[in-house]
Protein backbone atom coordinates (compact mmCIF):
# COMPACT_ATOMS: atom_id res chain seq x y z
CA UNK A 1 0.00 0.00 0.00
CA UNK A 2 1.27 3.47 -0.91
CA UNK A 3 0.74 6.81 0.81
CA UNK A 4 -2.07 8.75 -0.84
CA UNK A 5 -0.15 12.03 -0.69
CA UNK A 6 3.51 11.22 -1.44
CA UNK A 7 3.39 7.60 -2.75
CA UNK A 8 5.97 6.38 -0.20
CA UNK A 9 5.12 3.03 1.52
CA UNK A 10 2.09 3.53 3.78
CA UNK A 11 2.28 2.64 7.46
CA UNK A 12 -1.34 3.42 8.35
CA UNK A 13 -4.33 2.09 6.37
CA UNK A 14 -7.61 4.00 6.84
CA UNK A 15 -10.58 2.09 5.41
CA UNK A 16 -12.99 4.81 6.64
CA UNK A 17 -11.27 7.29 4.31
CA UNK A 18 -10.46 4.61 1.71
CA UNK A 19 -6.79 5.54 1.90
CA UNK A 20 -3.38 5.06 3.55
CA UNK A 21 -0.55 7.34 4.66
CA UNK A 22 3.17 7.27 5.43
CA UNK A 23 4.19 8.55 8.89
CA UNK A 24 4.80 12.19 7.86
CA UNK A 25 1.62 12.50 5.77
CA UNK A 26 -0.46 10.81 8.48
CA UNK A 27 0.78 13.47 10.91
CA UNK A 28 -0.49 16.14 8.48
CA UNK A 29 -3.83 14.32 8.10
CA UNK A 30 -4.26 13.93 11.87
CA UNK A 31 -3.33 17.53 12.68
CA UNK A 32 -5.67 18.88 9.99
CA UNK A 33 -8.55 16.79 11.33
CA UNK A 34 -7.98 18.30 14.80
CA UNK A 35 -7.80 21.85 13.39
CA UNK A 36 -10.94 21.26 11.31
CA UNK A 37 -12.81 20.08 14.40
CA UNK A 38 -11.65 23.07 16.49
CA UNK A 39 -12.66 25.60 13.83
CA UNK A 40 -15.93 23.98 12.66
CA UNK A 41 -17.31 23.70 16.20
CA UNK A 42 -15.61 26.89 17.49
CA UNK A 43 -14.11 24.95 20.40
CA UNK A 44 -11.54 27.57 21.52
CA UNK A 45 -8.98 30.07 20.26
CA UNK A 46 -5.32 30.84 20.91
CA UNK A 47 -6.49 33.30 23.61
CA UNK A 48 -8.03 30.54 25.74
CA UNK A 49 -6.27 28.90 28.70
CA UNK A 50 -7.00 25.21 28.18
CA UNK A 51 -6.86 22.62 30.95
CA UNK A 52 -6.55 19.08 29.54
CA UNK A 53 -7.47 16.03 31.59
CA UNK A 54 -4.62 13.50 31.27
CA UNK A 55 -5.31 9.89 32.21
CA UNK A 56 -2.02 8.62 30.78
CA UNK A 57 -3.77 6.90 27.88
CA UNK A 58 -3.05 7.56 24.23
CA UNK A 59 -5.99 9.87 23.61
CA UNK A 60 -5.36 12.44 26.32
CA UNK A 61 -1.59 12.54 25.69
CA UNK A 62 -2.15 12.86 21.94
CA UNK A 63 -4.67 15.62 22.60
CA UNK A 64 -2.33 17.78 24.66
CA UNK A 65 0.65 17.20 22.34
CA UNK A 66 -1.18 18.10 19.14
CA UNK A 67 -2.68 21.23 20.74
CA UNK A 68 0.70 22.32 22.10
CA UNK A 69 2.26 21.89 18.65
CA UNK A 70 -0.58 23.96 17.17
CA UNK A 71 0.37 26.78 19.56
CA UNK A 72 -2.49 26.61 22.08
CA UNK A 73 -2.02 27.52 25.77
CA UNK A 74 -2.31 24.11 27.46
CA UNK A 75 -1.91 22.73 30.99
CA UNK A 76 -2.37 19.09 31.99
CA UNK A 77 -4.47 17.80 34.88
CA UNK A 78 -3.98 14.26 36.20
CA UNK A 79 -6.34 12.72 38.73
CA UNK A 80 -4.49 10.11 40.81
CA UNK A 81 -7.20 7.56 41.64
CA UNK A 82 -5.06 5.46 44.05
CA UNK A 83 -5.99 2.16 42.34
CA UNK A 84 -3.36 -0.52 43.13
CA UNK A 85 -1.27 -1.77 40.16
CA UNK A 86 -2.67 0.94 37.92
CA UNK A 87 -2.67 4.53 39.22
CA UNK A 88 1.02 4.64 40.04
CA UNK A 89 2.04 3.64 36.49
CA UNK A 90 -0.50 6.00 34.90
CA UNK A 91 0.75 8.94 36.98
CA UNK A 92 4.40 8.15 36.21
CA UNK A 93 3.58 8.06 32.48
CA UNK A 94 1.86 11.46 32.64
CA UNK A 95 4.58 13.08 34.73
CA UNK A 96 7.39 11.83 32.46
CA UNK A 97 5.48 12.88 29.34
CA UNK A 98 4.80 16.41 30.60
CA UNK A 99 8.39 16.83 31.71
CA UNK A 100 9.69 15.66 28.33
CA UNK A 101 7.45 18.07 26.41
CA UNK A 102 7.69 21.04 28.79
CA UNK A 103 3.98 20.94 29.64
CA UNK A 104 2.70 22.35 32.96
CA UNK A 105 0.93 19.68 35.01
CA UNK A 106 -1.46 19.74 37.96
CA UNK A 107 -1.90 16.46 39.89
CA UNK A 108 -4.92 15.96 42.13
CA UNK A 109 -4.71 13.00 44.53
CA UNK A 110 -8.03 11.38 45.37
CA UNK A 111 -6.59 9.80 48.54
CA UNK A 112 -6.00 13.37 49.83
CA UNK A 113 -9.64 14.22 49.07
CA UNK A 114 -10.98 11.20 50.99
CA UNK A 115 -11.98 9.59 47.69
CA UNK A 116 -9.41 6.85 46.97
CA UNK A 117 -11.26 4.70 44.42
CA UNK A 118 -10.69 1.32 46.20
CA UNK A 119 -12.41 2.79 49.28
CA UNK A 120 -15.24 4.17 47.15
CA UNK A 121 -15.61 0.74 45.54
CA UNK A 122 -15.76 -0.95 48.94
CA UNK A 123 -18.48 1.43 50.09
CA UNK A 124 -20.77 1.52 47.04
CA UNK A 125 -23.37 -1.10 46.14
CA UNK A 126 -23.27 -0.17 42.43
CA UNK A 127 -20.68 -0.39 39.61
CA UNK A 128 -17.60 1.68 40.38
CA UNK A 129 -17.13 3.06 36.83
CA UNK A 130 -20.01 5.55 37.02
CA UNK A 131 -18.91 6.81 40.47
CA UNK A 132 -15.28 7.07 39.35
CA UNK A 133 -16.36 9.00 36.25
CA UNK A 134 -18.48 11.32 38.39
CA UNK A 135 -15.57 12.00 40.75
CA UNK A 136 -13.15 12.70 37.87
CA UNK A 137 -15.59 15.08 36.13
CA UNK A 138 -16.15 16.87 39.44
CA UNK A 139 -12.44 17.54 39.93
CA UNK A 140 -11.83 18.41 36.26
CA UNK A 141 -14.49 21.08 36.62
CA UNK A 142 -13.38 22.26 40.05
CA UNK A 143 -9.72 22.68 39.07
CA UNK A 144 -10.68 24.42 35.79
CA UNK A 145 -12.86 26.96 37.63
CA UNK A 146 -10.61 27.39 40.69
CA UNK A 147 -7.51 27.97 38.53
CA UNK A 148 -9.18 30.29 36.00
CA UNK A 149 -9.01 28.12 32.87
CA UNK A 150 -11.39 29.12 30.06
CA UNK A 151 -11.79 25.64 28.56
CA UNK A 152 -11.62 22.10 29.89
CA UNK A 153 -10.55 19.56 27.27
CA UNK A 154 -10.68 15.78 27.30
CA UNK A 155 -9.16 13.31 24.86
CA UNK A 156 -12.50 11.72 23.91
CA UNK A 157 -12.28 10.41 20.36
CA UNK A 158 -14.93 9.55 17.79
CA UNK A 159 -15.36 6.01 19.16
CA UNK A 160 -15.91 7.32 22.70
CA UNK A 161 -18.47 9.78 21.39
CA UNK A 162 -20.24 7.15 19.28
CA UNK A 163 -20.38 4.69 22.20
CA UNK A 164 -21.84 7.37 24.43
CA UNK A 165 -24.31 8.60 21.82
CA UNK A 166 -25.41 5.02 21.12
CA UNK A 167 -25.89 4.34 24.82
CA UNK A 168 -27.91 7.55 25.22
CA UNK A 169 -30.06 6.67 22.20
CA UNK A 170 -30.73 3.15 23.51
CA UNK A 171 -32.13 4.75 26.68
CA UNK A 172 -33.62 7.80 24.84
CA UNK A 173 -31.98 9.87 27.55
CA UNK A 174 -33.17 13.36 26.66
CA UNK A 175 -30.93 15.09 29.20
CA UNK A 176 -27.72 13.48 27.93
CA UNK A 177 -28.74 13.74 24.26
CA UNK A 178 -29.41 17.45 24.71
CA UNK A 179 -25.84 18.27 25.70
CA UNK A 180 -23.74 15.63 23.93
CA UNK A 181 -21.24 17.05 21.48
CA UNK A 182 -17.68 18.32 21.12
CA UNK A 183 -18.44 21.60 22.90
CA UNK A 184 -20.54 22.44 25.93
CA UNK A 185 -20.55 26.13 26.83
CA UNK A 186 -19.68 27.29 30.35
CA UNK A 187 -22.88 27.55 32.34
CA UNK A 188 -24.05 27.93 35.90
CA UNK A 189 -21.01 26.54 37.75
CA UNK A 190 -19.69 24.41 34.88
CA UNK A 191 -16.52 25.17 32.91
CA UNK A 192 -16.67 25.10 29.08
CA UNK A 193 -15.99 21.51 28.01
CA UNK A 194 -14.38 20.62 24.68
CA UNK A 195 -13.34 17.43 22.86
CA UNK A 196 -10.76 18.37 20.21
CA UNK A 197 -10.26 14.77 18.96
CA UNK A 198 -13.94 14.16 18.16
CA UNK A 199 -13.31 13.70 14.42
CA UNK A 200 -10.61 11.04 14.95
CA UNK A 201 -11.16 7.37 15.69
CA UNK A 202 -9.45 5.47 18.47
CA UNK A 203 -7.46 3.63 15.77
CA UNK A 204 -6.27 6.89 14.18
CA UNK A 205 -5.28 8.33 17.57
CA UNK A 206 -3.43 5.13 18.52
CA UNK A 207 -1.49 5.17 15.25
CA UNK A 208 -0.58 8.85 15.66
CA UNK A 209 0.49 8.32 19.29
CA UNK A 210 2.67 5.39 18.28
CA UNK A 211 4.28 7.32 15.40
CA UNK A 212 4.99 10.32 17.66
CA UNK A 213 6.69 8.00 20.16
CA UNK A 214 4.21 8.73 22.94
CA UNK A 215 4.86 6.06 25.61
CA UNK A 216 1.24 5.80 26.68
CA UNK A 217 -0.22 3.72 29.50
CA UNK A 218 -2.26 1.05 27.65
CA UNK A 219 -3.06 -1.42 30.43
CA UNK A 220 -6.82 -1.39 31.08
CA UNK A 221 -8.19 -0.24 34.42
CA UNK A 222 -8.45 -3.36 36.64
CA UNK A 223 -11.96 -2.25 37.69
CA UNK A 224 -13.42 -1.62 34.22
CA UNK A 225 -13.99 -5.23 33.07
CA UNK A 226 -17.29 -5.60 31.25
CA UNK A 227 -17.94 -1.85 30.91
CA UNK A 228 -20.88 -1.41 28.56
CA UNK A 229 -19.17 1.25 26.42
CA UNK A 230 -16.51 -1.34 25.51
CA UNK A 231 -19.26 -3.65 24.21
CA UNK A 232 -20.76 -0.83 22.16
CA UNK A 233 -17.35 -0.06 20.67
CA UNK A 234 -17.02 -3.67 19.51
CA UNK A 235 -20.47 -3.55 17.98
CA UNK A 236 -19.64 -0.33 16.13
CA UNK A 237 -16.30 -1.76 14.96
CA UNK A 238 -18.29 -4.51 13.21
CA UNK A 239 -20.64 -1.95 11.67
CA UNK A 240 -17.79 0.30 10.52
CA UNK A 241 -16.01 -2.67 9.00
CA UNK A 242 -19.01 -3.34 6.75
CA UNK A 243 -19.78 0.32 6.14
CA UNK A 244 -16.57 2.41 6.33
CA UNK A 245 -17.23 6.02 7.34
CA UNK A 246 -20.54 5.25 9.06
CA UNK A 247 -19.32 6.30 12.54
CA UNK A 248 -18.36 9.84 11.57
CA UNK A 249 -21.51 10.25 9.47
CA UNK A 250 -23.72 9.08 12.38
CA UNK A 251 -22.06 11.49 14.81
CA UNK A 252 -21.94 14.54 12.52
CA UNK A 253 -25.55 13.84 11.48
CA UNK A 254 -26.60 13.89 15.13
CA UNK A 255 -24.85 17.22 15.73
CA UNK A 256 -26.41 18.75 12.64
CA UNK A 257 -29.94 17.35 12.74
CA UNK A 258 -30.53 15.27 15.85
CA UNK A 259 -29.42 17.36 18.80
CA UNK A 260 -31.63 20.46 18.65
CA UNK A 261 -34.98 18.71 19.30
CA UNK A 262 -33.50 17.13 22.44
CA UNK A 263 -32.22 20.52 23.61
CA UNK A 264 -35.71 21.99 23.18
CA UNK A 265 -37.28 19.09 25.05
CA UNK A 266 -34.75 19.36 27.88
CA UNK A 267 -35.48 23.08 28.28
CA UNK A 268 -39.12 22.15 28.90
CA UNK A 269 -38.77 19.07 31.09
CA UNK A 270 -35.16 18.92 32.40
CA UNK A 271 -34.13 19.15 36.04
CA UNK A 272 -33.08 22.58 37.24
CA UNK A 273 -29.69 22.76 38.94
CA UNK A 274 -28.73 24.55 42.14
CA UNK A 275 -25.41 24.75 44.03
CA UNK A 276 -24.64 21.79 46.33
CA UNK A 277 -25.22 22.94 49.92
CA UNK A 278 -21.91 21.35 50.93
CA UNK A 279 -19.47 22.31 48.13
CA UNK A 280 -21.32 24.57 45.69
CA UNK A 281 -21.10 22.20 42.67
CA UNK A 282 -24.21 22.33 40.46
CA UNK A 283 -26.64 19.53 41.34
CA UNK A 284 -30.29 18.59 40.98
CA UNK A 285 -30.26 17.29 44.59
CA UNK A 286 -29.54 19.23 47.75
CA UNK A 287 -26.12 17.61 48.21
CA UNK A 288 -24.16 16.64 45.05
CA UNK A 289 -23.23 13.04 44.20
CA UNK A 290 -19.54 13.47 45.00
CA UNK A 291 -20.20 14.92 48.45
CA UNK A 292 -22.56 12.00 49.14
CA UNK A 293 -19.85 9.52 48.10
CA UNK A 294 -17.29 11.35 50.24
CA UNK A 295 -19.62 11.17 53.25
CA UNK A 296 -20.22 7.45 52.66
CA UNK A 297 -16.44 6.74 52.51
CA UNK A 298 -15.83 8.82 55.67
CA UNK A 299 -18.53 6.79 57.43
CA UNK A 300 -16.72 3.55 56.44
CA UNK A 301 -13.40 4.97 57.67
CA UNK A 302 -15.01 5.87 61.01
CA UNK A 303 -16.18 2.25 61.44
CA UNK A 304 -12.63 0.87 60.87
CA UNK B 1 9.51 -3.93 4.54
CA UNK B 2 12.21 -6.16 5.96
CA UNK B 3 13.91 -8.68 3.66
CA UNK B 4 13.68 -11.78 5.83
CA UNK B 5 13.76 -15.14 4.10
CA UNK B 6 10.46 -16.97 4.22
CA UNK B 7 12.04 -20.45 4.26
CA UNK B 8 12.12 -22.39 7.52
CA UNK B 9 15.29 -21.70 9.52
CA UNK B 10 17.90 -24.35 10.12
CA UNK B 11 18.77 -25.16 13.72
CA UNK B 12 22.44 -25.74 14.74
CA UNK B 13 21.58 -29.45 14.89
CA UNK B 14 20.66 -29.34 11.19
CA UNK B 15 16.93 -29.81 11.85
CA UNK B 16 14.51 -27.39 10.20
CA UNK B 17 12.03 -25.57 12.43
CA UNK B 18 8.50 -25.34 11.04
CA UNK B 19 7.53 -21.96 9.55
CA UNK B 20 6.18 -19.62 12.18
CA UNK B 21 5.62 -16.00 13.21
CA UNK B 22 5.76 -15.19 16.94
CA UNK B 23 2.85 -13.01 17.94
CA UNK B 24 2.49 -11.16 21.25
CA UNK B 25 -0.94 -9.81 22.07
CA UNK B 26 -1.11 -6.62 24.16
CA UNK B 27 -2.22 -5.77 26.75
CA UNK B 28 -2.60 -9.45 27.80
CA UNK B 29 1.02 -10.26 26.78
CA UNK B 30 -0.02 -13.73 25.58
CA UNK B 31 2.36 -15.14 22.99
CA UNK B 32 1.79 -17.74 20.27
CA UNK B 33 3.50 -18.94 17.10
CA UNK B 34 1.31 -18.90 13.99
CA UNK B 35 1.88 -20.18 10.42
CA UNK B 36 0.76 -16.94 8.71
CA UNK B 37 2.32 -15.12 5.75
CA UNK B 38 0.67 -11.69 5.83
CA UNK B 39 -0.73 -9.24 8.38
CA UNK B 40 -4.23 -9.80 7.03
CA UNK B 41 -3.86 -13.58 7.42
CA UNK B 42 -2.62 -13.05 10.95
CA UNK B 43 -5.58 -10.86 11.89
CA UNK B 44 -8.05 -13.25 10.26
CA UNK B 45 -6.50 -16.13 12.19
CA UNK B 46 -6.89 -14.17 15.42
CA UNK B 47 -10.36 -12.97 14.35
CA UNK B 48 -9.41 -9.33 14.91
CA UNK B 49 -10.64 -6.34 12.87
CA UNK B 50 -7.68 -4.48 11.28
CA UNK B 51 -8.89 -1.12 12.63
CA UNK B 52 -8.95 -2.27 16.25
CA UNK B 53 -5.23 -3.02 16.68
CA UNK B 54 -1.75 -1.75 15.90
CA UNK B 55 0.46 -4.37 14.25
CA UNK B 56 4.10 -3.71 15.10
CA UNK B 57 7.33 -5.29 13.77
CA UNK B 58 10.83 -4.07 14.68
CA UNK B 59 9.37 -0.88 16.17
CA UNK B 60 7.42 0.02 13.00
CA UNK B 61 3.75 -0.21 12.00
CA UNK B 62 2.48 -2.68 9.40
CA UNK B 63 -0.54 -2.29 7.11
CA UNK B 64 -2.75 -5.37 6.48
CA UNK B 65 -1.32 -6.01 3.01
CA UNK B 66 2.27 -6.50 4.25
CA UNK B 67 4.02 -9.87 4.13
CA UNK B 68 5.28 -11.64 7.21
CA UNK B 69 8.33 -13.88 7.27
CA UNK B 70 9.54 -16.85 9.22
CA UNK B 71 10.94 -15.78 12.57
CA UNK B 72 9.21 -12.38 12.61
CA UNK B 73 8.28 -11.13 16.05
CA UNK B 74 5.00 -9.25 15.87
CA UNK B 75 3.14 -7.25 18.50
CA UNK B 76 -0.64 -6.93 18.11
CA UNK B 77 -1.75 -4.14 20.44
CA UNK B 78 -5.40 -3.37 20.95
CA UNK B 79 -6.37 0.30 20.49
CA UNK B 80 -9.70 0.05 22.31
CA UNK B 81 -9.51 1.63 25.73
CA UNK B 82 -11.81 0.22 28.38
CA UNK B 83 -14.49 2.05 30.25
Amino acid sequence: MKCKRCKAPAVVALPSHNTGFCADCFDIFFTRQVERGIHSEKLFTKEDRILIALSGGKDSLACILVLKRLGYDVTGLHIDLSIPNSSEQARATVEAFCQEHGIALIVKEMAQEGLAIPKVKARLNRPICSACGKIKRYFFNKVALDEGFTALATGHNLDDEIARLFSNVLRWDVGYLSDQGPMLEADNGFARKVKPLFRLSEYETANWSFLQGIPYHYAPCPYSKGASFTSYKKLWADLEDGMPGRKLAFYLGFLERGKVPFQKQEELTGDSLAPCTSCGYPTSAEVCGVCRIKDAVAELDAQD
Amino acid sequence: MSEHHAAPAEEPSGERRPYGVTVTLQPSNKTEVLPVRSVLQLLNKLQIRPTTVLVIRDGGLLTPDQRLNHGDEIIVRTVVSSG
